[in-house]
Formats: C-alpha cells, sequence, structure tokens
C-alpha cells in the first residue's frame, strides 16, 4: 500500500500497482524504495487526487509506454481525437476539473491521462470559427478590421522569410 | 455555409456538473466513484466561456492540447486575439504547425518557400488569397495561392504582357522556365488551357532582375537564373504532390452529397425500366 497526502491535507491509501501508472511516484517509489512515509503532493487536490486514482485504478495492469514505443505510439496518438467510451465518461467533467485533471496529470506524469484530458479540449475547439474560439475562450477581438484582413493573407508568399 | 472536408467534424460536448462527494479523510478507492459523474447529463453543445480557464494555463499543456488539432483549428486560433497570435506565430510554436499539418494522411510536407502558417492556409483556407472572398475551391499549387476567377483576370497575366514588362536589354527563352504561372483555365478535354503568369511575383523578379543587369551582367544573370529555374522546377513539383493529394484527400465530398446521387441514379434507373419492373 502507498499513502499519498494531497495539497490539502487529506491522506489517501491506494495500492501500489494504481498508482504507479504515474510515471512521478514510480521512480519516486522506485528511488525511495519501500516505505511507510507518505508521499506528499503539493500541486494536487484531494478532489483531483480522487478523479486521477480512479482513472489509473480502471486502467490498472495496462502497459505503460515505454521509452522505445514512445515514438511510434506518439504517431498513431496524433492522429486520432478518439477517446474510450469510459475515458470520455470519466472526463465529462466541468471546466475547472477539467483543466486540474490535466495539470494533475502533467505534474504526476500519467500520459495517457494526460492524451485524454488535450483531447477533451481539443475536440472543443474542432471546427469552430474564430469568432466561436472567442466566445469558448471568453476573450475578445483584439484586432482592427484592417489587421484581421490582413492577417488572412498570411498565405501570401513569402517574400520576407 | 463552406463546405467542409468530410473527416472533419466538431463533436458533440457532453457537459456534466460534478457534485462534491462527501470528503472522507482516507479513502480507498472504490468503483461507486464513477455515480459522481453524470448528475446533469444534458446533451449540450459548448457553452460561452467554457474554455475560458485554458489562457491560464502553463505554455507546455497549450502546446499538447494544440498537437490534437487540424491545421485550419490553429489557423482559427491565431486568428482568434493577439495574444494566441503572438503564441503561435512565434518560432517556439514551430512543432504545433508541423504536428497539425502532420495530422492530415498523404499531405505533401511544408515547401521551403513558405512557412507552415501559410501552407496550412493554402491548403485548408477557403477564401481567395487577393480579395478574401469565401468558398474558392481553386487552389494554384504552382503559384502558392488560392484565387477567385475575377482576382485570376486580375493578378495573373500573359507571356505576351510578361515580355513587355521585361529589361528591353534582356532575352528570356522561355519564361515558364524561371516565373511561376498557372495553366488556365484547368485544362480539360478539348481545351488546352492558357499558361498565365503570377503578376505580383513576376514583378519581384523584375526588380531583381533589372539589379542583377546592373552590376555583372553575364555571371550574375546566369548564377540568376541558374537559381530561379530550379526553384521554379522545386515548386512544379512540390505543386504536383499537392495536386494529387487534393484530388485523392482534399475535397472528399460530404457524404450526404454521395447519398443523393445514389438515390438520383436509383430513380432514373427506375424510371427507365419501370416496363421490366411493373412486369413483375
Amino acid at each position: 500500500m502507498v499513502l499519498l497526502v494531497t495539497s490539502d491535507n487529506e491522506q489517501f491509501t491506494t495500492e501500489k500497482d494504481i498508482v504507479e501508472r504515474s510515471v512521478l511516484i514510480k521512480n519516486m517509489l522506485e528511488d525511495v524504495g519501500e516505505s511507510d512515509q507518505p508521499i506528499p503532493l503539493p500541486n494536487v487536490s484531494s478532489s483531483v487526487l480522487k478523479k486521477v486514482l480512479e482513472y489509473c485504478e480502471h486502467h490498472r495492469g495496462e502497459p505503460l509506454p515505454t521509452a522505445d514505443s514512445e515514438q511510434s505510439q506518439d504517431e498513431t496518438r496524433k492522429r486520432t481525437t478518439d477517446i474510450s467510451e469510459w475515458d470520455q465518461k470519466f472526463i465529462t467533467v466541468d471546466q475547472e476539473m477539467l483543466f486540474e485533471i490535466i495539470l494533475a496529470a502533467n505534474y504526476l506524469d500519467i500520459k495517457s491521462l494526460l492524451d485524454v484530458g488535450c483531447k477533451t479540449v481539443a475536440n472543443m475547439i474542432k471546427g469552430k470559427t474564430p469568432e466561436e474560439i472567442r466566445k469558448l475562450f471568453n476573450i475578445v477581438n483584439d484586432f482592427t478590421p484592417e489587421e484581421e484582413a490582413q492577417i488572412k493573407k498570411e498565405n501570401e508568399w513569402a517574400e520576407d522569410r | 455555409m463552406p463546405r467542409r472536408i468530410a473527416r472533419y467534424k466538431p463533436r458533440i460536448w457532453v457537459y456534466v456538473h460534478e457534485v462534491d462527494a462527501p470528503a472522507s479523510p482516507v479513502l480507498a478507492i472504490d468503483k461507486n466513484l464513477q455515480a459522481i459523474q453524470c448528475t446533469r447529463s444534458s446533451l449540450a453543445r459548448s457553452k460561452d466561456g467554457d474554455l475560458s480557464m485554458l489562457r491560464n494555463m502553463p505554455l507546455d499543456i497549450l502546446y499538447e492540447i494544440f498537437s490534437h488539432l487540424h491545421p485550419l483549428d490553429v489557423l482559427h486560433l491565431s486568428r482568434s486575439s493577439r495574444g494566441l497570435r503572438d503564441i503561435l506565430m512565434s518560432p517556439s510554436s514551430l512543432s504545433v504547425w508541423q504536428t497539425a499539418l502532420s495530422n492530415i494522411e498523404g499531405l505533401p510536407s511544408c515547401p521551403t518557400d513558405l512557412t507552415e502558417p501559410q501552407f496550412a492556409s493554402l491548403a485548408f483556407d477557403r477564401h481567395c488569397h487577393f480579395c478574401l472572398a469565401r468558398n474558392v475551391r481553386d487552389v494554384f499549387w504552382s503559384c502558392r495561392v488560392r484565387s477567385c476567377k475575377k482576382c485570376v483576370h486580375k493578378y495573373f497575366i500573359s507571356e505576351y504582357t510578361l515580355r513587355r514588362m521585361l529589361p528591353e536589354v534582356l532575352d528570356i527563352h522561355r519564361c515558364e522556365a524561371i516565373f511561376p504561372y498557372i495553366v488556365y483555365p484547368k485544362p480539360g478535354r478539348n481545351r488546352p488551357g492558357q499558361i498565365l503568369y503570377h503578376l505580383p511575383m513576376a514583378e519581384a523578379y523584375i526588380r531583381d532582375l533589372e539589379e542583377v543587369v546592373l552590376s555583372l551582367p553575364d555571371e550574375a544573370l546566369s548564377a540568376w537564373s541558374k537559381q530561379k529555374s530550379l526553384e521554379q522546377l522545386q515548386r512544379l513539383q512540390h505543386a504536383r504532390l499537392c495536386q494529387s493529394w487534393s484530388t485523392r484527400w482534399g475535397y472528399r465530398r460530404p457524404e450526404e452529397f454521395n447519398v443523393t446521387i445514389v438515390v438520383a441514379l436509383l430513380a432514373l434507373l427506375m424510371f427507365l425500366w419501370r416496363d421490366t419492373v411493373l412486369q413483375f
């Protein structure tokens, strides 16, 4: 069993093969060895860790990407924005939680979870016009009409490359 | 309504609120956690401000997210605000464009005379590069432009006009070996199409030439024409690759269109064979 402590000082006990989906924790455990000491996770809150562990438990036992396969995995990973049904249901959370999960996955180094989160955000951006993107991000159009037209012509010949 | 590539469809986003689970100091993982979700499972498209927090994300996460996008999405992002444009046009974002382009099946690599955003725009934007008219499908890959019919007449010139623009001392045997050109209208059966030269580029080349002629004429001139004809060769080769890509992958008609054709053909067949069919 492994003991984790979140930023808001909650303790989580979990099994080693679950939590080892996080490369960060896996490396920590390998470096430290068996110990009763809790692992502090100062960047992760309890509500987020709960979700992350839920993900790790569901995917326990699946092979972790190794350094060798990373290249080829990278290829197929980028090509598709498909998310499995369970993952899709899992990641159906509000915006705040979604970004917290992404940040936690990045910090804990759980590549597959990071992918699920980023693909979800990417899918929300896909197929949108600049105006729809502004609404989605809650930003204002700070280009003048002339600039906007100029920008669209970025396609002109690259004379000053 | 611009016609989109069939493979490229926006997804429906399921918006669900999470209800706070009662906090427990020590929590063993249990399967019931899934019940936390799906409390409000109304199907809805993403709403205003749904991704407003994206602005506060660190850059490496943004890159990670953008790497899953279609080049047209990246173009649209870069046109949405100054902040995003600055990020996406900085040299450190080059990989975002490269990855987005590499996500497209069969697309030739970005040519050396275009930046990645320019190539993405050439391949996927649908506006005329000169007047910004919408829904322009004609890409002239050899001149790296997408142009509406009106602008073809305005910005492309015949060989006769081109020759009259050249410095008088100069005699160029084959203009088409050096100056970027298109064949217009696209050659089909019984119509060969005419060679037309890209005016803005021709003007730039001629400015170049005038300087070259003033300097060491012979050596400089042969070096210049060698360089330009090499560039022309590369451009034409790349244009051929792009043309075959766009015929094969670029403009797949939407599926509804195919269904319409099949239904129309079936109706026609039924009409033609109505006697035979009615006998049974």
